[in-house]
């Protein structure tokens, strides 16, 4: 998709939509949210270069998405507090991603877990997230030294917090 | 006497109990422990930005219902308590209790007349030697000459609408269910619910599964519920249609009710929400009111000839689409909803609801509400019977199974006490409305009051509090 | 009473005939639906649950339960912030 051209502008959706039957009109009708957030998509950067996420090349990155709304997060921030004390090495990164509409609520979040040390980046729009295919909330993607993403973990379950560290492990060992 | 309140089929009520402790773990979170430090001011702070979640918590919720029926019908105070235990992963493992006492006067199914109208019940139960010593309020106890029975005898005065002051009755309930992630996409549920009172005892199991799809914009999910009851009725059970007196009655009747549940609920955009569900139940056995009557009259001045136990069908088959609607507008959240029902006894009804949320400070809210409600009248309804015509398989005149309309205007209060606590009041009042008189009846039967249907003021209060 | 026996039919027939329709129209294009999984925020209000006082609808059940011809419909998966 050329990224200068925005989607809507050259007509086709309109067209389309004026010969489809009224049957189809229910189907045709919730296309709209989808044009509306079309030209978004048409100008979004890499996401890769949102996070700078060449600087990190030779660390392990565990990236968090996270909102002040969600309630697992209120648990995934105590671990992710707990890898970086237990993971304290120059080759392990964390970047927690906000996604909340509101800054206030996302900063009362964070001075409520009292946490430290964990850097946060605010993606009040979803660009981010989106160029990372975020599928669910939280989200938490492990990038090996390489720059590739190796594992992807929709939800945080406490009862996986072994699995999770495991994937952490394993990338740590694994040489550049 | 008895059944203030039908006693039958709960329905989805368990179901409901059961799907609820889902809800609780639905709800995302701000992570907000009563620490110390307040946390910074959130622009448009009001009581509806409250994202709290209870993962991981131990919930404790109790209320009261008061309800007070206008014209010395039923009264009764309701208190209820439940404790849901949440596991950090979304199980939820919750019990309830409730606790019913009533009192007060039921309509009997006989209709007004211009002249004092005495009705007779048994005494004592079957096979019983004890005879009820005090009846309460309006009635006596007299003994038939000839056969020496000790009976109960009650008057209705002119022009009223007879009713029976019954027996003040106590009922006991609980609701267990567990809920759990079943993987990241679907949940199960199952529970259990028990009821017991003097007259009556029901018992029923559910289970639930329910499906995210599209990222979690959908849920579909189905509920099944099977109910078994019993009716113990005081004085035995009367033959359906025979005629009303003191004599020793039959024994103990049950019935079996299954029902399904399924509902899609779907995510419109970011402010609205929407629920769609399809139920369909089927309710096998005995479902008659053991203590009704039905009033049959002479074909030409309308006045009582004998008053015969009314008789209901023994299957019926009910069907409802409910769709309902939360939706953020603005500062404040709207609840909208309607339901279309029918049933295979011939009752159709509407019903419509809308509450508003509206934030009044940060800490706390208040919340309108209306309903509307119409319901058509059942095939075998009578408001009377004629003398002299043959005898329906099925007749019953209780309003409830009559044409009428309903309308409850409320106001729910609702103040945070802390970040997972809160104290709620909801004051309402109900009221149906049915034709009142109605000049085709026969005689003087034109100008009385046919329509029974209540008027009633209810109050909840309760308070809610969460902790690790 | 015959004609309430007959509008009856045509009434159950109408909400099965109805309650299908709406599943087969509803579910495909519910894909098309709904929002981003970041931006379930006002969903997440406890406000925005679809049963936010079990109590009050259990006593609500119950009222209208006993005193009209009527009974069931709701249940109350879904919404929410989408988490987990």
């Amino acid at each position: 998709m050329p990224a200068s051209t925005p989607f809507q502008r050259d007509g086709l959706p309109f067209r389309a939509l004026s010969v489809i039957p009224r049957r189809s009109a229910l189907a045709g009708l919730s296309l709209a949210p989808l044009l509306l957030a079309a030209p978004t998509l048409a100008r979004a950067a890499p996401a890769e270069d949102l996070l700078h996420l060449d600087s990190y090349r030779g660390k392990v990155v565990y990236i968090d998405f996270w909102a002040s709304w969600c309630g697992p997060c209120k648990l995934s921030f105590p671990f992710m507090q707990r890898m970086l004390s237990a993971f304290h090495r120059d080759d392990f990164v964390i970047l927690t991603i906000n996604m909340d509409h509101n800054r206030q609520r996302a900063d009362a979040f964070l001075s409520d877990q009292n946490q430290d040390g964990l850097p946060v980046i605010y993606d009040p729009s979803g660009q981010i997230a989106k160029r990372f295919g975020v599928k669910a909330m939280p989200t938490s993607l492990v990038v090996d030294k390489s720059g590739v993403v190796r594992f992807t973990n929709e939800g945080f379950f406490t009862d996986r917090v072994s699995a999770y560290e495991a994937h952490i492990w394993e990338l740590l060992s694994e040489k550049h | 006497m008895q059944l203030k309140r039908r006693k039958m089929s709960r329905g989805v009520a368990p179901a409901l109990g059961l799907l609820t402790a889902n809800l609780l773990l639905a709800t995302a979170a701000l992570a907000d422990p009563l620490g110390p430090a307040a946390p910074p001011p959130v622009a448009n702070a009001n009581i509806n930005d409250d994202t709290e979640t209870d993962l991981g918590l131990t919930r404790v919720d109790s209320a009261v219902l008061f309800y007070h029926e206008a014209n010395g019908r039923v009264q009764t105070t309701e208190p209820m308590i439940s404790v849901a235990f949440n596991s950090e992963d979304g199980d939820v493992l919750s019990v309830k209790l409730t606790s019913d006492t009533l009192t007060g006067a039921t309509p009997n199914g006989a209709a007004p007349w211009k002249q004092a109208q005495t009705f007779t019940t048994p005494a004592q139960a079957p096979g019983s030697t004890a005879v009820v010593t005090s009846a309460s309020g309006g009635s006596s106890l007299v003994t038939l000459p000839g056969t020496g029975t000790v009976v109960r005898q009650y008057t209705t005065p002119a022009h009223q609408l007879p009713t029976d002051t019954g027996f003040r009755d106590q009922r006991y309930a609980v609701d267990a269910g567990y809920s759990m992630q079943w993987s990241p996409e679907s949940r199960v549920s199952i529970g259990g619910s028990v009821s017991t009172e003097r007259d009556y005892r029901s018992g029923s199991i559910n289970a639930g599964y329910s499906r995210d799809l599209f990222e979690k914009n959908t849920t579909v999910s189905v509920g099944l519920n099977l109910e078994f009851d019993q009716s113990r009725p005081y004085f035995g059970t009367p033959t359906p249609l025979t005629v009303m007196s003191g004599d020793a009655k039959g024994g103990n009747k049950s019935k079996t009710v299954q029902n399904i549940v399924i509902g899609v609920t779907q995510v419109m955009n970011r402010i609205w929400l929407a629920n769609l569900n399809y139920s369909a139940g089927q309710s096998d056995g005995y479902q008659t009111d053991p203590y009704r009557i039905i009033s049959v009259v002479d074909p030409v001045t309308g006045g009582p000839t004998q008053y015969l136990y009314e008789s209901r069908p023994s299957s019926r088959f009910r069907q409802s689409l409910y769709m309902g609607n939360k939706i953020a507008l603005g500062p404040t959240f709207a609840d909208v909803s309607v339901r279309a029902y029918h049933d295979s006894w011939g009752i159709n009804s509407i019903t419509a609801e809308i509450n508003e949320r509206i934030p009044l400070l940060s800490w706390i809210y208040l919340e309108p509400q209306a309903r509307y409600y119409s319901q058509t009248a059942a095939t075998f309804f009578h408001d009377y019977l004629v003398s002299g015509q043959p005898l329906p398989t099925y007749a019953s005149s209780d309003s409830r199974l009559g044409k009428f309309s309903a309308t409850t205007l409320g106001l729910k209060l609702g103040i945070k006490t802390g970040s997972t606590s809160e104290f709620y009041m909801l004051a309402e009042n109900y009221k149906q409305s049915g034709k009142s008189t109605n000049p085709n009846a026969i005689g003087d039967l034109a100008s009385e009051n046919l329509f029974s249907g209540v008027n009633a003021t209810s109050l909840v209060v309760g308070f809610t509090f969460a902790f690790r | 009473m015959r004609n309430t026996r007959i509008r009856g039919r045509v009434s159950g027939r109408t909400l099965t005939a109805l309650a299908l329709l709406l599943s087969t129209l509803t579910l495909p294009a519910c894909g098309a639906l709904g929002v981003k999984p970041w931006d379930h925020d006002l969903l997440a209000q406890r406000a925005m649950q679809l049963n936010t006082h079990p109590h009050i609808t259990a006593c609500h059940e119950h009222i209208y339960f006993s005193k009209e011809g009527s009974s069931g419909g709701r249940t109350f998966d879904g919404g929410g912030c989408g988490c987990n």
